[in-house]
């Protein structure tokens, strides 16, 4: 039951109605029902792994509240987050240990099993609640039930946003009203759009050329990897309006999850823009803690590369994500060291304002660079493993072939059934065409709250609207037959 | 109003709306599965309610087989073959279901029964759109999508990983938008679609197959993909002979003639099973009113002279039965179905077919003499057929016989002859119109040889005042094309053969402006490579 699919959209619906006919009181009950059959329809066995993660975080963080004073709080707080932890590198770095021991071995020698969906998500939103309630800041009192609905709320538990336990729990039972809930509808559309019109289109392309990457050029390469960017950003950005959507549904609200990273002027804003709930999470239990730059600058550059270490291998079990994430903190520690430099050097000298069209320019090369950054280190996501990244790096290189890449694109243009990257001319139109009306969207969105302004037009501009909508998904959407049933990106984390 | 119940009511009317933009933009966003057998159902819709007399249902084996404008014509009862590619009798069912809220007084439904035994599992998605997108949405069209559409939505989920989900499966029959993003484009064609149906409607669901063969092994003891009566065909056939009983419509089932798709032992396990329940079952299985040249090319089914006598022995049939009682139809439905009358005669008309008793079908020149082929009466009858050499000679008689075509052998090479038919009736006597044809005996013998130039043709030249036409074809799937028609006895070929190409020569003559050919000599390959 992905968030694009029909089956969602219904269970969606049933749930949303029923939440709205039964009494407020029993509306927490229907959403763990509704929660927990949400999560087994994707894997019933494990939905055990749930329970007992419920369970056990529930009585930790229930003895750490009672006992604020207890010297064992300590203890029980490392025990709490060192078993969730373990039960994280169980599922999710065993068998990718294994697999990378026995790489020669028969199958049999491998260990494998499925990791529970959503873990990776379930398990930071756990600790964040074990240390909240060791420094004492969840301030609103919740039951058990409460809790079960703050661990398994289905509009989160598959893939984030990562959410604290003290901005969840204090919604529980709010009024919900009609605005948040049509707010929450057009969320939820507009990011079906992002994901099945702009971000599986782009998919087809990048698909394309990731799985033979041998057979490309090294041009096809670069153009995939800058694609796979903007895919990422369009399909986990999509799911992440969907889950705030859907949750607006039930009165519970999210924080936004991106806000054009892509207009960031500098790597480290980039990562403030980007899937914020996570890397809010990281600075928030993972950097600060670790003493963040108030320990000297040797310990700043340790303290950031240990937090994108921990980002790249939360993200994937393999070297290459361990190499996406120290690649991230290397580009921010560059940037301190140039803007540290900056400051010296300016020290004393007065502030010279940049003429307002330098100003632009400048601004515009900053995001070229944070945006030709930042794709490079999509490389090696993308890829996967580090096998795979160095075809990529090696063809990119070496076999550029510029000539066959225009040839290829031209054949493409003037018709002839011809395709660029598996895609004819008619999926590069509607790609662009759908690609630049959601970066103009999204711009107009960076100012101004346009879900909540459409809600509030009248009937006969706001309809035909979301009609159109519905119906640009309809026939120009990648789904179906024909087309491999793409679930989101960021599921597999 | 309270904010809640205002809140109830607007999405209610928010999705109402998009329910009916759903269905109205489902006519044009449509896969568009064109091809005349997957448009003749559509033509049922346009009859006038309440105007039929008969149903027929089942699959391309009753829609290319009865014709329901011919039974009109002569037995007066109107009927329409509300058919599909492959329809299975889940279908068949639904079809029936279909058919009764718009014709209610029928008196007798016909179902074929081919389905009883073939039909691949689970249903490819063509035959269950064919069968489906052109249903207007009612509670029938949607109880059909889930029980037809069910086999293609588990298989589809379970074995295709790329494919769609079981909920999008019948979402997309439901909507047929929601297909539509497979399309490449949207053209005039697709805005032309629903209103453009004038031109297979006429026929009342039947497909003409029109191409005939002669070939000598060809037997009732065709190939035979069946086995066993399925599941599926006894739960549906049960459903319908109730839904039958329910609605007071005498059932009957027929095995069409297919001389590809059926067996003696298949026919009488169906046979069996049908009368077993207390159902009439009807078999042409062996007629001998049906001859090679009665069937279609490829397929087995009928050619247009087989539609012409099935129509008219199953109308028999039908006519003997105490259930059917012709219902007396306004003046614009007669007028109609009599205009499409018109029109069928006129179509067969611009393709030189004919299909009345007792006229001759086609002349055709064969090795060995002339073929004749002639519309049977399919009765006790005998026919004459009288012969004159051009229009010097009075006519002679060639043959008495109870057969339905002649090679008249004696006949010389060259020589335009004329034919025309007694039939003898019940004691009535009938006469045809007279045909003709010139005989031209076959190219006697070709020699070929290579040289740098290419292929050199050399063939006897012995016949005067004729042309010969050198035709090629690349394989045997292929048709024969001209190369080109010459007065002389020889041609190098020097065109482009990658592989071989096979060739054969024929004669032709051109008599009152009108060509006649031989049958072509004996095929001569050439290979590049020789």
């Amino acid at each position: 039951m992905i968030f694009n699919s029909i089956e969602y959209l219904l269970f969606l619906a049933i749930v949303f109605i029923l939440h709205s006919l039964i009494p407020k009181k029993v509306r927490k009950y229907l959403l763990i029902i509704a929660s927990f059959i949400f999560y087994a329809s994707h894997q019933l066995s494990l939905t055990l792994v749930l329970i007992f993660l419920i369970v056990f975080n529930y009585l930790i963080g229930h003895r750490l509240r009672k006992n604020m004073e207890s010297s064992k709080n300590k203890i029980l707080l490392k025990l709490g987050i060192i078993i969730n932890v373990l039960l994280l590198c169980f599922y999710k770095y065993i068998p990718a240990l294994s697999a990378m021991l026995f790489k020669y071995s028969s199958d049999e020698k491998k260990i494998s099993w499925i990791m529970p969906l959503g873990l990776s998500f379930i398990v930071f939103q756990l600790i964040s609640y074990l240390v909240d309630s060791y420094k004492n800041k969840i301030e609103v009192e919740y039951s058990f039930i409460d809790f079960i609905l703050y661990v398994s709320f289905f509009p989160k538990v598959i893939q984030g946003p990562i959410v604290k336990a003290r901005d969840f729990l204090p919604q529980i039972g709010r009024k919900v009203s009609n605005e948040l809930i049509g707010v929450g509808a057009i969320n939820i559309l507009w990011g079906l759009f992002m994901k099945m019109v702009v971000s599986d289109r782009i998919a087809m392309a990048v698909n394309t050329a990731y799985s033979s990457p041998r057979e490309q050029t090294g041009w096809t390469l670069i153009i995939a990897t800058c694609l796979y960017g903007l895919q990422l950003y369009f399909d986990f950005a999509g799911y992440s309006l969907i889950a705030i959507g859907s949750a607006k549904l039930f009165g519970v609200e999210f924080k936004s999850n991106f806000r054009m990273p892509y207009l960031s002027t500098s790597v480290s804003e980039f990562w403030r823009r980007w899937h914020i709930s996570l890397n809010e999470w990281l600075l928030e239990y993972i950097y600060i803690p670790l003493g963040g730059s108030r320990r000297g600058f040797n310990r700043y550059v340790i303290n950031i590369l240990i937090t994108f270490a921990i980002s790249g291998i939360w993200h994937g079990s393999t070297l290459a994500f361990l190499i996406w994430g120290l690649l991230n903190g290397v580009y921010i520690i560059m940037e301190k060291i140039y803007s540290n430099y900056k400051e010296k050097k300016s020290k004393g000298t007065a502030l010279q304002e940049e003429p307002l069209d330098y100003k632009h320019l400048v601004v515009t090369g900053k995001r070229i660079y944070v945006f030709v950054f930042i794709s490079f280190t999509w490389l090696f996501f993308r890829a996967g493993n580090l096998l795979q990244s160095k075809v990529i790096l090696w063809r990119v290189i070496n076999r550029l072939q510029g000539d066959e890449t225009m040839t290829a694109i031209g054949q493409m243009i003037a018709g002839n059934d011809a395709t660029f990257m598996g895609m004819g001319l008619r999926d590069w139109k509607i790609l662009v065409f759908f690609f630049i009306i959601g970066i103009i969207i999204d711009l107009i969105a960076q100012d101004k709250a346009l879900d909540r302004i459409l809600y509030q037009k009248p009937i006969w501009i706001k309809w035909p609207i979301l009609y159109i909508i519905i119906f640009v998904i309809i026939i120009f959407g990648v789904y179906g037959y024909g087309y491999s049933a793409n679930s989101f990106i960021y599921q597999q984390f | 109003m309270n904010s809640k119940v205002k809140l109830i009511l607007r999405s209610l009317l928010f999705f109402v709306i998009l329910f009916a933009l759903l269905i109205g933009s489902g006519f044009y966003f449509v896969p568009k599965w064109r091809g005349i057998d997957a448009e003749l159902p559509r033509g049922f819709y346009h009859e006038e309610e309440d105007s039929l007399d008969v149903l027929l249902i089942g699959s391309c084996n009753i829609y290319t087989s009865f014709s329901p404008l011919l039974a009109y014509k002569d037995y007066g009862f109107k009927s329409y073959v509300f058919g599909t590619p492959d329809q299975d009798l889940n279908t068949s069912y639904y079809y029936f279901k279909e058919g009764l809220k718009s014709q209610k007084e029928i008196d007798v439904v016909v179902l074929e029964s081919l389905f009883f035994t073939l039909g691949s599992t689970p249903k490819r998605e063509y035959y269950n759109r064919t069968a489906l997108d052109h249903m207007p949405f009612s509670l029938n069209k949607l109880q059909a999508i889930f029980d037809i559409g069910k086999e293609e939505a588990e298989f589809m989920s379970t074995v295709d990983p790329t494919a769609p989900s079981e909920a999008l499966t019948y979402a997309g029959y439901i909507f047929p938008t929601l297909r539509y993003h497979n399309r490449d484009d949207l053209t005039q064609d697709d805005i032309d679609f629903w209103f453009d149906d004038e031109n297979y409607r006429y026929t009342k669901g039947t497909n003409f197959l029109r191409s005939f063969i002669k070939n000598d092994t060809l037997s009732f003891n065709g190939i035979n993909n069946g086995t066993e009566i399925k599941d599926l065909a006894k739960e549906y056939f049960l459903k319908i002979k109730d839904l039958a009983e329910d609605e007071g419509v005498k059932l009957i089932v027929v095995n069409s003639p297919n001389f590809y798709r059926w067996n003696r032992e298949l026919v009488d396990e169906v046979k069996y099973f049908v009368e077993d329940h207390g159902v009439e079952f009807i078999d042409y299985f062996g007629n001998d009113d049906f001859t090679i040249y009665d069937v279609s090319e490829h397929t087995g089914r009928l050619n247009v002279y087989g539609v012409k006598k099935y129509t008219r022995l199953l109308s028999e049939e039908l006519m003997n039965l105490k259930e059917l009682e012709i219902k007396p139809a306004t003046e614009s439905v007669n007028n109609s179905w009599n205009q499409d009358i018109d029109r069928l005669y006129e179509e067969l008309k611009n393709n030189k077919y004919t299909i009345d008793e007792g006229e001759i079908a086609f002349i055709k020149g064969e090795e060995d003499g002339l073929f004749i082929k002639w519309n049977d009466f399919l009765d006790d009858q005998t026919y004459h057929l009288y012969r004159a050499l051009n229009d010097t000679e009075d006519y002679k008689l060639v043959v008495s016989t109870k057969d339905d075509y002649f090679l008249d052998t004696d006949v010389i090479d060259g020589e335009h002859y004329k034919y025309y038919l007694e039939s003898l009736v019940q004691s009535e006597q009938s006469y045809s119109r007279v045909n003709d044809y010139v005989f031209l005996e076959p190219v006697d013998f070709v020699e070929k040889e290579n040289s740098e130039e290419g292929l050199e043709v050399t063939w006897d030249n012995s016949h005067q005042d004729v042309e010969y036409i050198l035709e090629s074809k690349r394989n045997s799937s292929m048709n024969f094309s001209r190369v080109g028609s010459f007065e002389e006895n020889q041609y190098t070929y020097t065109g482009d053969n990658p592989e071989s190409t096979d060739f054969r020569v024929i004669r032709s003559v051109t008599v009152d402006d009108r060509q006649y050919y031989s049958k072509g000599c004996p095929l001569f390959s050439y290979n590049i490579n020789d």
